[in-house]
């Protein structure tokens, strides 16, 4: 009798399981295949969508990258890294000062910075947008590295803050009496010891620049300049004509790489975001 | 087209893509709480003789009721002033049946060159987000007792 009610707990996990990766990793399963499929294939409604009823083509890839996407994904890479080394170096002397350094004002500069990285990137754009003419960088890549890490700095200040201080004092301050000075003692002490927050920010932020939609939309407007995440629809989205092949091949290239990287540091990941939200 | 063009099915679309989009990081933070819960807790309640739904509503829910509701308002504030799938897929059609304040406020503010009425309309969302972000950071302190 227990044994079969195992069995049935057992297969009920398992299919609740299989659900719900059937529903995440479908559109992923649905981009691979149409990204090879001829037009007549895809657009006659009667074939079944998930086989190739006509023979599979690589013309599709060709046209995508035809377009400035190779461009696209310069750009992107571009500004992700240049914007997370800018929040690395900005976020962890901010984090380590609020947490350490200035006592009870830290905390409350603390839930300061929260409720800013709460007003989302919609309310800003439009002040931003007249900040950004001033300043003439419209038009150019680096009006993103100035704006992006308006977004990511707040959210890896707060989140290494609960890092830094779920570390103990004392293991600085140990170090300090052996003769480190505060700086080699975090970089030497706290600073592995807060390797995944690190981490989840570069993560975190790396993949903000990746599909941040808004500001890349309204700062940039020559296509050579472009990110992919307003590139590519808007280059492969022609008045009513969808070119639905290279779009979801578009996605799936960026898509993949980043998802196996997310892979790597899942548990890191997880790490960050669960300690930086329970100890901040 | 068809699919996108009637009213209700587009709503139903935009919210689906919304939820694929969210899930995922919700799962993972839960699983994460999940698994920060003290197992001795878990064997005392068994000890005692609860059974599988009260050691979930009685135990583990309230524990990670906390990072749940971190997870419930993330997800609501990303989704509530995100602008992109529908301004990809819908630009708010049919008519307004899909539009949200952000791509309204683009549309007036970068589009039509407006600036100061788009400006208008993005503010429109500033009252929700506030209430959100007070209740978020009244869980936060409430975390710290716990």
């Amino acid at each position: 009798m227990t044994g079969l009610k195992r069995k049935v707990k057992r297969i009920l996990i398992y299919g609740v399981v299989i659900a719900f990766c059937v529903f995440s990793a479908f559109p992923f399963l649905v981009m691979i295949i149409n990204t090879f499929k001829q037009d007549k294939d895809l657009y006659r409604p009667k074939n079944n969508p998930f086989f190739y009823n006509d023979p599979p083509t690589l013309d599709n890839l060709r046209l995508l990258f035809e377009t400035n996407y190779t461009d696209f994904l310069w750009n992107s890479f571009f500004v992700g890294v240049l914007v997370v080394i800018i929040t690395l170096i900005i976020a962890i002397p901010a984090a380590y000062s609020l947490a350490r350094l200035v006592g009870h004002w830290g905390e409350r500069a603390g839930i300061g910075m929260f409720l800013v990285y709460l007003v989302p990137p919609t309310l800003l754009f439009i002040p931003l947008f007249r900040m950004v003419v001033a300043f003439r960088l419209n038009d150019s890549i680096w009006a993103l590295v100035l704006v992006y890490p308006t977004i990511s700095i707040p959210f890896a200040t707060w989140l290494l803050m609960g890092f830094f201080k779920s570390i103990p004092r004392d293991l600085e301050e140990a170090a300090m009496v052996d003769g480190y000075s505060r700086f080699t003692a975090f970089l030497r002490v706290v600073m592995p010891l807060s390797l995944s927050g690190i981490i989840a920010v570069v993560v975190f932020t790396f993949t903000l620049t990746l599909h941040e939609f808004i500001y890349a939309l309204a700062f940039i407007s020559s296509s050579d300049q472009r990110t992919i995440s307003v590139g590519v629809p808007v280059e492969l989205v022609r008045g009513d004509v969808f070119f639905w092949q290279s779009l979801l091949a578009a996605a799936v290239i960026v898509a993949i790489p980043v998802g196996i990287v997310y892979n790597f540091f899942l548990d890191r990941l997880v790490a960050g975001l669960t300690t930086g939200a329970v100890k901040g | 087209m068809t699919f996108l063009g009637r009213e209700w099915l587009t709503m139903a679309s935009i919210i689906l893509i919304y939820v694929w989009r969210m899930l995922p990081l919700a799962t993972v933070i839960l699983m994460a709480a999940l698994s920060s819960i003290d197992q001795d807790i878990l064997d005392q309640a068994e000890v005692d003789g609860a059974r599988y739904w009260r050691i979930l509503f009685q135990i583990k829910l309230p524990l990670i009721l906390p990072i749940m509701s971190i997870a419930l308002l993330f997800s609501l504030i990303s989704t509530f002033g995100d602008m992109v799938v529908v301004y990809v897929l819908t630009r708010g059609g049919p008519v307004y049946y899909t539009q949200v304040l952000a791509v309204w406020a683009y549309f007036k503010g970068i589009d039509g060159g407006s600036l100061g009425e788009g400006a208008a309309i993005a503010l429109f969302l500033f009252p929700i987000l506030l209430a959100a972000a007070i209740l978020i950071l009244r869980s936060v302190r409430r975390m710290e007792v716990i």
